[in-house]
């Protein structure tokens, strides 16, 4: 006798989730001509029963903006504007069709607005997918199945928004630099952070022990003056030292062999010839193209020139933890195959802020260093030649500090 | 009941019927301890030079040749060894790898992107892809296992914007504060599906630009068991 057919239709309902983009994109197109879904429409409807759920006159104790578009930036981060933007951007991705698309407690399917909205309060506050869930009026699965895919849809549509920067760019950037710390042909500031984490107590986990006993995962990041995210890695160990993490990365073997910071050469007013370079915390090797301070302090004035520059990598990250609060809270027993995804998409939104012209609140910022656990460990590696070009650079902005106190 | 069978040789022991069958005379050394001991002992070779030796073969024990011959020959047919053995004391295992074998030529490149290669071919490269991977392996130094005795092997998904393929995986192994970073081997050499076959080529553009990743170095702390902080958020 023949199985009964029912349940492995409804298995493979249920399987079209995992599966690639380019089947389901077919299964769209599929059901897409069946079923025809007016959920094309932009939903608006969403943030009303939202903002009448959570608006500051309900609750009792709140920081919530009064201002309707201020509280939208306040649970979201992100002005309506880039909302909608943003929601553009993954559209195609996240439009609910039956009998697949998610659906909420009400069984109306889930509006694109709607998905975009739950993954962004997930990635801004950081609270669990429950309270998520239910001031959206959706359970627990449905946050975690609405983030995941817009995740996804974001690593894949969002590229645009992270990429070193092309030669124009990067002039800018050097001038952007140079003019808020005065360092010339600076091309960006290098810094890492730890995602903490919590995992099993099984000797698999091991290997993600930090020096700090937490399990964590590294993102490192490389910024330009307006904080904005120009190249990251994530995904190793928050226990590998600086200097291994910046060495298994494709910047460092890119700088090693030529393929970037190969740009114009600046030549100072001693008639000395200065190669585009990034600058770094005392944790970093001195490279001929990575800047970092002098041990010790013997230049402390050179130091504080370059820290300046540095700061913008520091605020970067302090900003990305506070804005996307997911990163800052330890994360329970997380998938580490999809960590890395997550870390990235706040990445990409961070710069999509920026991109966009919106401004955060200057209360969403971490008030401390976004390492703050952590000690930086002095890297004593120090490349000759970085040497020279730190002593060349140290003495052109001394002699330059100089002639401006003379004059 | 056991049936012997008739050797027509009534005086002969086990011994000389083995001996005789694994191509020894009867007339050499006749002590067994004084055979194994004597690692100077004439080999079949030495005692018979010539290709098809039947001489060696006592015309006394034809029934048990005929028999022996017949169950190689169905064996032979069965299983194809390969050269017909007719002389049961002749016969040799055939040799499971091949004696002289063809030359693969294998580009890097472009082969891995050909999706409309002939499935023969496709097999044909997945088999030299191995071969390659082994012999990638064996350059770097040691042998792969014989290097990481003793590290522990964590498989780590890395998102690295400076490469064009954003997303790879790595195996990461460490012991204490040594890490070394190996390529992890994509499924694609047994499974073979199109998709997986990408991702393959992702890791190869990534050697492109970095070539190979296996390196050592010291690490500040240590990764000792830790107790686990408690403002944790939930299950992802």
């Amino acid at each position: 006798m023949a199985p009964p057919k029912k349940p492995s239709k409804i298995k493979k309902d249920s399987k079209k989730f995992q599966k690639g983009k380019k089947k389901k994109k077919k299964n769209k197109n599929k059901s897409n001509k069946t079923v025809p879904v007016d959920n094309k429409a932009i939903d608006s409807e969403w943030w009303e029963i939202f903002w009448n759920k959570n608006s500051p006159d309900l609750v009792a104790v709140s920081n919530v903006p009064l201002d309707e578009e201020e509280g939208f930036k306040h649970f979201f981060r992100i002005s309506k504007r880039t909302f909608e933007y943003i929601c553009s951007l993954v559209r195609e991705d996240l439009i609910s069709r039956p009998p697949s698309g998610l659906i909420n407690i009400e069984g109306r399917l889930l509006s694109v607005e709607k998905q975009v909205a739950i993954a962004l309060r997930r990635l801004a506050s950081g609270e669990s997918q429950v309270s998520v869930g239910a001031s959206f009026g959706v359970g627990q699965s449905t946050v975690s199945q609405v983030t995941w895919r817009f995740i996804e849809a974001m690593e894949e549509r969002a590229r645009r928004h992270l990429k070193w920067p092309d030669s124009t760019q990067i002039e800018r950037i050097k001038s952007g630099f140079e003019s808020s710390s005065g360092l010339p042909n600076c091309c960006g500031a290098i810094d890492a952070t730890h995602i903490v984490m919590t995992l099993p107590a099984v000797q698999t986990s091991d290997d993600w022990c930090d020096q700090e006993n937490n399990y964590s995962m590294f993102v490192q990041g490389v910024v330009d003056f307006e904080m904005r995210f120009l190249d990251i890695v994530t995904g190793w160990p928050g226990g590998l030292p600086i200097s291994r993490l910046l060495k298994f990365s494709g910047f460092y073997k890119l700088c090693e062999s030529g393929g970037r910071l190969n740009g114009n050469a600046r030549t100072l007013s001693d008639g000395e010839e200065i190669k585009e370079y990034i600058v770094g915390g005392g944790s970093y090797p001195l490279l001929p193209w990575l800047i970092t301070p002098f041990e010790g302090g013997e230049l402390s004035e050179f130091d504080s020139i370059l820290e300046t520059a540095r700061a913008c990598a520091v605020r970067a990250f302090s900003q990305l933890k506070g804005g996307w609060r997911i990163l800052n809270k330890v994360m329970w027993r997380p998938d580490k195959k999809k960590l890395p995804s997550i870390i990235l998409v706040c990445c990409l939104l961070h710069n999509i802020i920026i991109d966009c012209g919106d401004r955060l609140h200057s209360d969403v910022a971490l008030s401390t260093h976004h390492d703050s656990e952590y000690k930086g460990h002095v890297c004593k590696q120090v490349d000759q030649e970085g040497k020279i070009i730190r002593a060349k650079l140290a003495k052109h902005l001394l002699r330059g500090k100089e002639k401006g106190s003379c004059a | 009941m056991l049936c012997p069978v008739s050797t027509g040789k009534s005086g002969s022991s086990w011994l000389d019927r083995l001996r005789t069958a694994k191509g020894f005379t009867e007339d050499g050394v006749t002590d067994l301890e004084e055979f194994i001991q004597n690692p100077n002992s004439p080999s079949p070779e030495m005692m018979d030079s010539k290709p098809n030796s039947v001489s060696v073969c006592d015309p006394s024990r034809n029934e048990d040749t005929q028999l022996l011959n017949i169950m190689s020959d169905v064996l032979n047919e069965l299983f194809n060894f390969g050269d017909k053995c007719s002389d049961s004391t002749k016969f040799k295992k055939s040799a499971r790898k091949q004696k002289n074998p063809r030359i693969c030529a294998f580009s890097n490149n472009g082969s891995r992107e050909n999706e409309n290669a002939a499935p023969e071919k496709a097999t044909l490269l997945r088999s030299c892809e191995k071969e390659l991977d082994k012999w990638e392996n064996e350059r770097e130094g040691v042998g792969r296992d014989g290097n990481l005795v003793g590290f522990s092997r964590t498989e780590v998904t890395v998102i690295d914007t400076s490469y064009e393929l954003w997303k790879f995986e790595k195996f990461l192994y460490r012991k204490k504060n040594v890490w070394k970073v190996r390529d992890k081997k994509v499924k694609s050499e047994t499974v073979g599906s199109k998709k997986k076959r990408k991702v393959s080529g992702g890791m190869e553009e990534e050697d492109r630009h970095g070539g190979k990743k296996s390196k050592v170095d010291t690490k500040e702390g240590n990764g000792e068991e830790c107790e686990l902080p408690l403002n944790e958020v939930s299950v992802w």
